[in-house]
């Protein structure tokens, strides 16, 4: 069956320190990825519009929704590693058009979460990225055929 | 319960130098009604520009209008910051099969304070 170019139930998420082994991160509810562009604007005189508007750089990341929020917080060492996902393609699943993600030199910054009375706790994490060599965009996308 | 869902390891291949292994391409020629059939056959292309398997799966970046494909997320275009040669092309680039095409070469790898062809 063809690729739906529509994706569902981020899964499959882990994270593998530098050094260390992998730690499946389940449980997952919500995996956004955000390239964070940056830009620098310009206007002056009588401008009523900028004048300038560009692109200056780029600071991909990826934010993880979820219900093991523990884990999350577990992840706070200051360190950095690979960060991958995988999206189900809406009726293959994992087969044709499934989507791997994958981050490198990824940070695991800022978690947080917790639980409220009757309601299932909650929580989230951003990976941040640095690329080794500054022009090479730690993001990654890989579709299955 | 189901099992939480362990990632598959993934296995890298390692680029030679001195064989193509990487792939800058337009972005613009995959605006097309049809970008999977596309992407599929520039993966199958690719594969065999590089000597590999027919389905071997590449990642892609977003690199201002191309995308880079390699076969490692971690491969980068230029030398790392904390190399000798930080801010210099790793791969000798050739054009390919479309002009919206360029074949990247790895450089070989400079051997760090090789003194071997100093005269003594």
């Amino acid at each position: 069956m063809p690729a739906t170019r529509l994706w569902t139930n981020p899964q499959a998420a882990g994270y593998t320190p530098a050094g260390g082994a992998l730690l499946p991160i389940g449980r997952i509810t919500n995996a956004t990825i955000d390239a964070n562009g940056q830009r620098l604007t310009f206007s002056g005189d009588g401008d009523r519009y900028d004048t300038l508007n560009v692109n200056i750089g780029n600071a991909p990341a990826i934010t993880l929704t979820g219900g093991d929020f523990f884990k999350f917080l577990g992840l706070m060492n200051g360190g950095f590693g690979t960060l991958v996902i995988t999206y189900e393609d809406a009726k293959n699943v994992l087969g044709t058009g499934s989507a791997v993600v994958t981050l490198i030199n990824a940070a695991p910054d800022s978690p947080s979460g917790g639980a409220a009375h009757r309601q299932v706790g909650s929580g989230t994490i951003t990976f941040v990225s640095s690329s080794a060599d500054g022009i090479t965009n730690p993001l990654s996308f890989t579709l299955a055929a | 319960m189901p099992p939480t869902p362990v990632p598959k390891k993934v296995d890298y291949h390692e680029p030679e130098s001195g064989k193509p292994s990487a792939a800058l391409v337009k972005r613009s020629i995959f605006h097309a009604e049809n970008p999977e059939n596309l992407f599929a056959r520039m993966k199958d292309h690719l594969a065999k520009v590089f000597g590999l398997e027919k389905g071997t799966n590449f990642c892609y970046r977003v690199q201002g209008d191309d995308l880079f494909f390699s076969a490692s997320p971690y491969d980068t275009l230029n030398y790392p910051k904390d190399h000798e040669l930080a801010g210099q092309p790793r791969y000798d680039w050739a054009d390919g099969a479309k002009p919206e095409i360029k074949i990247g070469t790895l450089k070989p790898e400079p051997k760090p304070n090789d003194l071997s062809d100093l005269p003594v």
